[in-house]
């Protein structure tokens, strides 16, 4: 992998730049392990779709200025029906 | 350099262990060294096949565009995080397929089904996974079927079409078949089962009126319930007032499951089904994760002979030589043609960087493939005469415990009624004979496992908990899998008439999620009432129909590599293809040709038949056998329409091929032109917070 990936790839959603899991070099240990525990969080939350609706209003807010978004529930709901609406889950 | 000598390192210890486990024969192997041998395969396979398709035979390229950046709508397509890609992916692709196959093809012993589950995987399956994935991606995220229609043509669109909803009807029947089997005549298991109904319907109400979206915190609130579950199991097991609720026989938990099916199917799925899955998502991931920490703590010593005397045929669990049978048992963990309809899916829609897809596709194969290692070590930890006893039907070994342990025995594989008696009470059920479906074995392998790790009281707890959390995701799959059958239905038949291809059309709705329950439901109760227990029959039709579809899966592939001018490495999905075609074909033949009642179709019905005319049954074979005839005569017929259906898609792609060398005219590649990708893409060109819009 080249330097310009990972660049690249730290813009992605998920674990954004700066909760990098690894800090630089010399970082004292507490800041390297606090650091760790929250990329694993927002990891755990991205994966779980915790954090569905922040990402959607993030994304609203940005494409969509002006218009009003889906609340928490009607939001909750729409992605339910779209997600279990095609194969999904396996043998 | 350094990754070049780590290569070499790993290879010589790979090869080393894979030599120990291949020939070992007298004395009992560690489960170590199936553990060393899958990690060492998979890193290889990984760092260097895996590596090497991706850069020569995909040329992906991190500076392209993915669909989840030119399409991104902060829904569908997001470009995401690869290990968070990587998490989604393998929580769709693991069910409980790579557990229960294994455990039965366990009757072979443990070496032909772990040698199958590594090289299957490393060069098959996850291969399989990593081409339709990347394909995919490079096609806005399209479907297989879409796919095959783009490429091949209406045929292999067609045929991809009608595969899928062919094997999601066998997978469901042999999975709910497998969740009956699991709480026949057990009051605790019946329980806690069923507990997880109310559970995940409470966990429903939490995510949508009480606390929207939480996901995590209604998780943490459904798995502590359904531990609960598991614990209150006990109690109504040792109460006289409630123990008769929950003791069922086998028809009236299947009439109960396929009822729940079609409920299941029509309620809204933030009821049941979304939050449902949630939990068992993370129970899922949970539990393999503890297995996994288990396995290398105690690293317990196989029992089970590397190859038993059933390799030449005449196996107690499925008929059938161990060639072509190991490798149809066994699908999911080795090769799984439903992955494909996942990597087609959801996850192309999500993949932020082409090079990703080696670790989403390939990587996480790999690790269900390791998820099948463990099941082998599960199964054949135990002494291969209580495996036997567990997995054999009534029908096979004699009804009564002392026929069953004198049939075991005389295979070899000693056993008395003592001691499956006291199994049964350690493990808080009434008997432990002839629990057939795999699901009660490998829960006992669990709980052995767990156990002697985290503490030996608790043997009972530990083995409802396993029965537990491989019932929670099959009724998952079975409400998951019974409303995509009744989309495809209403697509399908909605060129026929239109009302009924409206999805929010309560009628259309009604009647076709009726049709595919009822096209489960009696391959679930045929499996019931036969006295073999139906998985006998059930498991390798499953296998065949799963195995036939990544035989397609991998003609779109092959098709679509010769067309893009890869003739050259089309011997990379090519080969795979060429392996499952033969396996598969000869199954076939074997199932609809053989002369052997145990094994053909209809030798089997036509056999029964005859005993049934001479009166050579005994009265309660008498009463079900019209029933089984029919039924052998179906899955025949079956077996030929799967047959029938790959080889014309296989024809169907060599014509394409042909066309494509000879340089003849031909439908013009789908892949998506190129697209640079922004740099410092999507995220960084948000707000932080949700601003203006949020309030």
């Amino acid at each position: 992998m080249s330097g310009s990936t990972s660049a690249s790839r730290s813009a992605t959603y998920g674990m954004p730049r700066d909760c990098d899991p690894r800090p630089r070099p010399g970082a004292p240990l507490a800041r390297r392990i606090s650091a760790g525990v929250r990329a694993l969080w927002r990891g755990l939350r991205a994966v779980s779709g915790d954090d569905a609706y922040e990402r959607y209003i993030q994304h609203h807010a940005a494409h969509h200025p002006g218009a009003p978004p889906l609340s928490r529930r009607a939001f909750y709901e729409a992605e339910q029906k779209r997600q279990w609406s095609r194969i999904n889950r396996c043998c | 350099m350094l990754g070049r000598l780590v290569g070499i390192v790993l290879a010589v210890i790979g090869a080393f262990a894979v030599g120990g486990i291949a020939l070992h024969r007298h004395e009992p192997i560690n489960a170590m060294w199936l553990v060393v041998a899958a990690v060492c395969i998979y890193t290889i396979g990984y760092r260097f096949y895996a590596a090497w398709i991706t850069a020569r035979v995909f040329e992906a390229d991190s500076n392209r565009a993915t669909p989840a950046e030119r399409l991104n709508d902060g829904r569908d397509f997001v470009p995401t995080h690869r290990w968070v890609v990587f998490g989604h992916h393998f929580a769709a692709i693991a069910g409980p397929g790579p557990l229960v196959g294994p455990t039965l093809a366990a009757q072979f012993g443990y070496l032909p089904g772990t040698l199958w589950i590594l090289f299957g995987a490393v060069l098959g399956g996850c291969v399989q996974d990593m081409t339709i994935l990347f394909l995919s991606t490079r096609r806005d995220g399209r479907s297989l079927g879409q796919m095959a229609r783009d490429e091949l043509g209406p045929f292999g669109g067609f045929a991809a079409l009608v595969g899928t909803l062919l094997i999601m009807i066998i997978l469901i029947a042999v999975l709910a078949l497998v969740v009956v089997n699991a709480m026949k005549g057990s009051p605790w298991a019946t329980f806690s089962v069923a507990s997880t109904i109310p559970i995940g319907i409470l966990v429903g109400i939490y995510l949508r009126y009480l606390r929207p979206g939480r996901v995590l915190e209604a998780t943490v609130i459904g798995m502590a319930l359904l531990i609960l579950g598991v614990v209150a199991g006990g109690w109504v097991d040792q109460s006289a007032a409630l123990r008769p609720l929950f003791d069922w026989s086998g028809p009236g938990l299947a009439d109960f499951v396929i009822v729940y099916g079609w409920v299941a199917a029509i309620i809204p799925v933030w009821l049941l089904l979304a939050p449902r899955g949630y939990v068992s998502t993370f129970l899922k991931l949970g539990v393999i994760a503890l297995l996994a920490i288990a396995i290398v703590a105690i690293h317990p010593e196989l029992k089970m002979p590397a190859l038993t005397q059933f390799t030449s045929g005449n196996g107690p669990i499925f008929a059938g030589k161990i060639f072509p049978f190991v490798f149809i048992t066994i699908a999911c963990g080795a090769v799984s043609g439903f992955h494909a309809l996942i990597s087609s899916g959801t996850t192309p829609k999500m993949i932020g960087d082409e090079n990703d897809v080696r670790l989403v596709g390939y990587g996480s194969m790999a690790l269900e493939s390791f998820v099948a290692i463990m099941a082998v070590i599960a199964a054949t930890l135990l002494d291969p005469g209580v495996f036997f006893a567990i997995n054999t039907g009534a029908g096979v070994v004699g009804a009564t415990p002392q026929a069953a342990v004198a049939t075991i025995s005389s295979w070899g594989f000693p056993v008395t009624v003592d001691q499956m008696q006291s199994l049964a009470r350690e493990m808080g059920e009434h008997t432990l004979f002839a629990r057939t479906g795999g699901a009660p074995s490998l829960a006992v392998g669990m709980a052995t496992i767990f156990s002697s790790t985290f503490g030996r009281g608790l043997l009972a707890m530990w083995y409802h908990f396993a029965l537990m959390f491989e019932a929670v995701f099959i009724l998952t799959t079975i409400d998951a899998g019974t409303r995509v059958g009744r989309f495809m239905l209403q697509d399908f038949l909605g060129h026929f008439w239109k009302p009924l291809g409206r999805v929010s059309w309560y009628p259309s709705v009604l009647f076709t999620s009726a049709v595919i329950v009822a096209a489960w439901g009696y391959f679930l109760y045929v499996g019931v009432i036969d006295p073999n227990g139906g998985i006998h029959i059930l498991w390798p039709l499953f296998g065949i129909a799963n195995q036939m579809l990544a035989a397609i899966a991998l003609s779109i592939a092959t098709g679509i590599l010769i067309k893009s001018g890869k003739l050259k490495y089309s011997w990379v999905t090519g080969g795979p293809l060429a392996w499952l075609a033969i396996i598969t074909t000869v199954a076939a033949w074997q199932k609809v040709f053989s002369p052997d009642p145990n094994l053909g179709f209809f030798s089997g019905a036509a056999d029964m038949a005859r005993k049934l005319a001479a009166g050579a049954l005994t009265p309660d074979r008498a009463a079900v056998a019209s029933k089984l005839i029919f039924n052998q005569q179906i899955d025949g017929w079956l077996t030929v329409i799967f047959t029938v259906i790959v080889w014309l898609v296989i024809i169907d792609m060599l014509r394409v091929a042909i066309r494509a060398a000879r340089g003849l005219p031909m439908l013009a590649s789908s892949e998506a032109p190129f697209v640079a990708r922004m740099q410092e893409a999507t995220v960084s060109g948000v707000p932080a917070t949700g601003g203006t819009a949020a309030s």
